[in-house]
């Protein structure tokens, strides 16, 4: 077996031995640091629910209060744009999370969020992939979840929000002669959106502070 | 209908054993298991069967509760029609939750978000083949492992998986399919 075979092992039962170890809480629930995965739902276009995306992403938490966590976050979606058109997203950054209800050990968890992002979007053409079209932008976000407390380090979380993309708005349309001509509206006036729905797994790896 | 069959057969099979063997918890907090088989699937959205070699990792970190890693690697396509994929491995990662430990039979429902890396057997408006894509996709899982020994288990699992290919000269491009696997597997309790 070769050496980093070896090493691979080794990572993966001190992994398996790390979860099982229960979390030493030091006073509250401030200072726990989680990571987790997630998959994503987007309906894009101003919540038209026409042009479904379906993703993939990360995220790490760092709580800094009994009823405040934070939430740093990527995510990469593909999906349809238009006819023939496909899009895909790639965003990166961060939420706060405020807890509607005191007790912090409770199963379920409800909070309401906000958040800024940046992304990425690109927008191709399908029967010719030399004829796209990318944008860069920021965003702001805002929304509202649940944790699902599954065991005191491990949850199950359910959020929808809303995703404005500050910047220029982008969309492609295809002309009667089959040509796919893409539209970038300057001016920053344009509030595009997305529906986000996220389910996501988080593990407590740690307690800083507190 | 080989497809029904099949796990018709399997199902007897698990049937058969949860009668014969004797009861033992070994679904509990520190168990480790890992297995490796052929699948084969139904895609939903085109009528086409595929064969995918497929393996999981699973531990155990509550008596109910496990993370488990999957990988799908695919063989070839059941059927003579054309092909959806030439090429496809997908990777999954998630949460299993096993309510029901009595005896050796053990139910379980997972969550895992994934990504698929594929190669589309399609080609292009210039007639050229499709390089590969990451296409982000989910897996949900319904299932059953009977434990017939300290070390062995046998299992039954349906895999639902999601994703949506893009960038394609065709409408649709969802990759959604039930994946069938069964076999034996392998467990090791890393706690007494």
């Amino acid at each position: 077996m070769k050496r980093s075979q070896h090493i691979l092992l080794m990572f993966s039962f001190i992994s398996f031995g790390f979860l099982a170890q229960p979390l030493q809480i030091k006073k509250n629930s401030g200072g726990l640091i989680s990571l987790g995965a997630r998959s994503t739902m987007s309906a894009f276009n101003h919540g038209d629910f026409a042009n479904q995306g379906f993703g993939l992403g990360g995220q790490f938490r760092v709580q800094l209060a009994k009823r405040l966590n934070t939430d740093w976050f990527a995510d990469y979606i593909t999906g349809n744009s238009e006819d023939h058109i496909s899009r895909t997203d790639g965003h990166i950054g961060w939420s706060v999370l405020y807890y509607l209800t005191k007790n912090e050990t409770a199963t379920i968890r409800p909070y309401v969020l906000m958040g800024h992002c940046f992304d990425y979007t690109r927008m191709v053409d399908d029967f010719d992939h030399s004829n796209f079209m990318e944008r860069w932008s920021s965003a702001v976000q805002g929304g509202a979840g649940m944790h699902w407390n599954l065991t005191p380090r491990l949850d199950l979380s359910l959020v929808a929000q809303y995703m404005f993309h500050l910047g220029n708005d982008v969309h492609g349309e295809r002309h009667e002669t089959g040509v796919v001509e893409f539209h970038k509206e300057k001016g920053g006036a344009s509030l595009e959106g997305h529906l986000l729905f996220h389910v996501s797994i988080n593990y407590k790896i740690a307690d800083l502070w507190h | 209908m080989a497809l029904k069959k099949w796990f018709i057969v399997m199902v007897g099979i698990l049937s058969l054993s949860t009668s014969l063997a004797q009861e033992e918890i070994y679904a509990r907090n520190g168990l480790l298991k890992a297995t490796a088989t052929i699948a084969p699937s139904t895609m939903l959205n085109r009528k086409l069967n595929n064969v995918y070699l497929s393996g999981f990792a699973e531990y155990f970190f509550e008596d109910h509760l496990s993370v488990r890693g999957d990988i799908l690697w695919y063989v070839d396509g059941l059927d003579q029609q054309p092909k959806f994929y030439q090429q496809n491995t997908a990777l999954y990662f998630g949460l299993f939750y096993h309510p029901n430990r009595r005896k050796n039979l053990d139910p379980y429902i997972g969550f895992e978000p994934g990504m698929m890396i594929s190669r589309l057997n399609l080609k292009d408006a210039q007639n050229n083949a499709l390089g590969f894509q990451a296409i982000p996709s989910v897996s949900l899982h319904s299932g059953l492992t009977f434990y017939v020994w300290k070390y062995f288990n046998f299992y039954l699992d349906i895999q639902y998986i999601h994703g949506n290919a893009i960038n394609l000269p065709i409408k649709n491009g969802r990759t959604d399919e039930f994946i069938f696997s069964a076999g034996l597997g392998f467990q090791l309790n890393c706690k007494k």
